[in-house]
């Protein structure tokens, strides 16, 4: 009853009620943060309001979603309780409808703005973490450039130390450090040759061994390293900065007392400086330098355990044995997920690492049905749905596109992927990105249609995308969301289309509106010498007359395959224009097309029955010294096939001047295309 | 009858339910969904058989319910039946709950009739 007066007032939200105490945790589990908002009555049945809070606030939900407290009691040790326990606003009975629902839509913008704000902040502070990454490693980057060091001793030491860190922790089972300490001081590890940029370069890239002398000058970089940055007071209080300057100083001291610059013994050096030194003495032995030749793993190893290269921490020794078979491999795994950090910084690759944040959240609940819906459609239609980011680099497909592409759901920079550059080709690919990169955010969306590779199979594919725009003045280009759907069917049903639009159905060859506009084209193009000949079947309407039209279409599919059979290659063309009639138009051949000609003429003749097939021909010749154009040739072929028609049929002339006041009235053709 | 003669009837507070409702449709809506509201009768049982926090929890919600229709009368005696039932003393009770019998039996009849008025 008192829930029904509740929704009544609130009719306007979507209400989900609960009868009890343990229904509304049921449904809180159900629902989860897509609910916005909860009133809770304290006295309910299996469990009260209390023990709903208690349960909520063990799993953190009252954090994401506000609590309101619906009660009549309202001494103040049972209201301090309930604002204990998370609620950030009370109702007391008997309600008022105004003023529910006032408290009601005044919590929900808060949360809403309060969210919004999270983001903005969540944002700004993933902007910084990337800025002061890549400035930490433009740093250790001079240093490494200037000794002439490969670019990937500071990656293998921060790897390095991040393994003997994790497995020293484990080994100890110390709480003590906590997985960001880690984090820091593998970026400080980054710093830990800095004082080096003091050191003259002459004694830094000796080839040689040192003197005494100048060893002593190179063993001053650990020194003028820390001094470097404890100076730097304004940011006396960063760890970043405190355990940089740790290691600098301390990263060539001796477990046993030995080392410098202060002597220090034993566990007086700071874990973090022992690690660094057991990881820079391991990348030293096992890459090659200017004195020195690359050891095998194994035996750089057996040294270091045997206390050749120094003395170290025996809990560290033994770390550095347990992990010796993975050791390689692990070194490897972790430089590329350092790699991938320093692309792409490195919270979003923790998200995509662990899918952390991600799937835990309920909206991705709802997305993954949504995504269960479209790849079904997907799959229907073979479309598949992409979308890009430009800040990380990533491609996202549907993930029925995903397995049958075998590109996978997520990929980093597009433009490196060699299975999709080989799926969609390099040259495609730019021609998309140039259409993209040409959008703005009035005309955002492009087309293209090309052929790609899946699978082995060719086909025809068009891209309907959008680029996506940020809200900033002016907008920036940040990112792409498209479709790519498959049109094989419909492009071969298009070229089909084509060819019978443009081909004779008898023949197969080309029809008379299509072998004329590819003269005229080749014409344009500046052909070389080229030659038109025209010719028609002697007695052909005889043919049909006296053996029907099925003989006389058979002797025009002799005379086509005969035809096609002569000419030489693509470049020429050889079309039916109508009736008995053909066109053979040759280009580029060598002096003379006389014995081309007399070729085909040869070939076209023969018998077919009783039918004796015989052609006549008029041929039209030019070179490229005279001006010419598709109508002047061929009238003239037309001239010259009326005089070998005039002349007793069955033989062939060639165009010359006498015949240009002949009129030809045989051939009806027309250039009217 | 109209709705405000009923709530004079049964010694309830017409002014501040309709001014919480915002007027009398809610009200009247509200006011006739008590009578299959099941509190009274779970509040009745629960008594019978000696469960004494199932009859608080009874009675606490009739009690909410007529602070929200504004049944001062009925609230009231709900209120002392509520407290007696939170102290655990189901004895006294039992002994209040012939008067929020009577209270009830008038509030509902009262509704009633003036539902039979509105039909």
């Amino acid at each position: 009853m008192n829930r029904a007066i509740l929704a009544e007032i609130l009719k306007n939200y979507e209400i989900i009620e609960a009868k009890n105490g343990q229904e509304a945790i049921d449904s809180l589990h159900e629902y989860g943060d897509r609910i916005s908002l909860v009133l809770l009555d304290y006295v309910m049945p299996v469990k009260n309001g209390f023990e709903v809070l208690q349960a909520m606030n063990d799993e953190g939900m009252t954090e994401k979603i506000p609590f309101i407290m619906i009660s009549a009691e309202n001494s103040p040790s049972y209201v301090e309780q309930a604002f204990d326990l998370g609620v950030i606003d009370f109702i007391t009975r008997p309600f008022d409808a105004l003023m529910v629902q006032h408290r009601v839509a005044n919590t929900l913008q808060l949360y809403t703005k309060q969210k919004r704000l999270a983001d903005m902040v969540e944002e700004q502070i993933l902007k910084r973490e990337r800025q002061s990454n890549t400035l930490v490693h433009i740093l250790s980057h001079i240093v490494e450039f200037r000794n002439g060091e490969s670019g990937m001793h500071v990656l293998h030491i921060q790897a390095l130390v991040k393994i003997f860190l994790q497995k020293f922790l484990q080994k100890i089972r110390s709480h003590r450090f906590l997985s960001e300490d880690i984090e820091i001081i593998c970026m400080a590890s980054c710093l830990h040759d800095i004082g080096k940029i003091a050191i003259p370069t002459e004694i830094l890239n000796k080839p040689g061994r040192l003197t005494d002398e100048e060893f002593e000058i190179m063993k001053k970089h650990a020194a003028i390293g820390a001094d470097m940055l404890s100076k730097m007071e304004q940011h006396n209080d960063e760890p970043l900065l405190k355990v940089a300057t740790d290691i600098c100083r301390w990263h060539h001291e001796r477990y046993d007392g030995k080392g410098y610059p202060d002597g220090l013994k034993g566990d007086q050096i700071p874990i973090s400086a022992q690690v660094v030194a057991l990881a820079d003495v391991y990348d030293a032995l096992t890459s090659k330098r200017v004195y020195k030749d690359a050891l095998p793993h194994d035996k750089a190893v057996k040294m270091i355990l045997n206390g050749e290269c120094g003395a170290f921490n025996p809990v560290l020794l033994s770390c550095l044995e347990e992990l010796s078979d993975d050791l390689e491999r692990l070194l490897a795994e972790t430089t590329n997920e350092l790699m991938a950090d320093r692309q792409s910084g490195k919270i979003i690759n923790d998200l995509f690492r662990n899918n952390g944040i991600n799937r835990s959240d309920s909206a991705v609940a709802l997305l993954e049905k949504e995504r269960t819906r479209s790849d079904f459609i997907d799959e229907m239609t073979e479309e598949v749905e992409f979308e890009y980011t430009v800040d990380p680099p990533v491609v996202k497909i549907s993930s029925w596109a995903a397995e049958y592409t075998g590109l996978g759901e997520e990929f980093y920079s597009p433009e490196k992927n060699e299975k999709m550059l080989s799926s969609l080709s390099p040259d495609e690919y730019y021609k998309l990105v140039t259409k993209l990169r040409n959008t703005t955010p009035e005309n955002p969306v492009v087309e293209h249609e090309c052929r790609v590779t899946i699978n082995g199979h060719r086909k025809w594919i068009r891209i309907v995308a959008k680029s996506i725009w940020s809200n900033e003045d002016p907008p920036r280009y940040t990112g792409v969301i498209g479709k790519m759907m498959n049109i094989d069917a419909m492009k071969s049903l298009i070229d089909n289309l084509e060819y019978r639009a443009t081909h004779d159905s008898l023949t197969g060859l080309l029809n008379r509106s299509a072998a004329i506009d590819l003269i005229r084209e080749k014409l344009k193009n500046g052909a070389e010498k080229c030659a038109l000949i025209m010719l028609d079947v002697d007695f052909f309407k005889t043919a049909n007359d006296s053996y029907g039209h099925s003989f006389g279409d058979s002797v025009l599919k002799h005379i086509a395959s005969r035809l096609r059979q002569s000419v030489r290659g693509k470049n020429d063309i050889v079309a039916r224009v109508g009736g008995d009639e053909f066109f053979v138009f040759l280009v580029g051949y060598r002096e003379n097309p006389e014995n081309i000609v007399k070729r085909i003429f040869t070939a076209l003749n023969g018998k077919i029955g009783d039918f004796t097939v015989s052609v006549s021909m008029g041929i039209a010749a030019y070179d490229k010294t005279l001006h010419y154009n598709y109508e002047d040739l061929f009238l003239s072929a037309d001239r010259a096939l009326y005089c070998a028609k005039q002349s007793g049929r069955s033989q062939y002339y060639f165009y010359d001047k006498s015949m240009e006041h002949t009129f030809s009235n045989i051939s009806p053709i027309d250039d009217q295309s | 009858m109209t709705l405000l003669q009923c709530y004079e009837a049964i010694g309830g507070n017409y002014k501040s339910v309709t001014s919480r409702f915002g007027g009398e449709r809610l009200t009247l809506k509200f006011a006739f969904k008590f009578i299959d509201d099941p509190s009274y009768k779970e509040l009745e049982d629960a008594l019978a058989s000696g469960d004494t926090e199932g009859a608080f929890r009874a009675a606490h919600t009739l009690k909410g319910v007529c602070q929200n229709l504004s049944f001062d009368k009925l609230g009231n005696s709900a209120s002392a039946v509520t407290e007696a039932l939170r102290a655990g003393n189901i004895v006294e009770a039992k002994a209040l709950f012939p008067e929020l019998e009577r209270n009830y039996r008038e509030t509902i009849g009262t509704i009633q009739e003036l539902r039979g008025a509105e039909l």
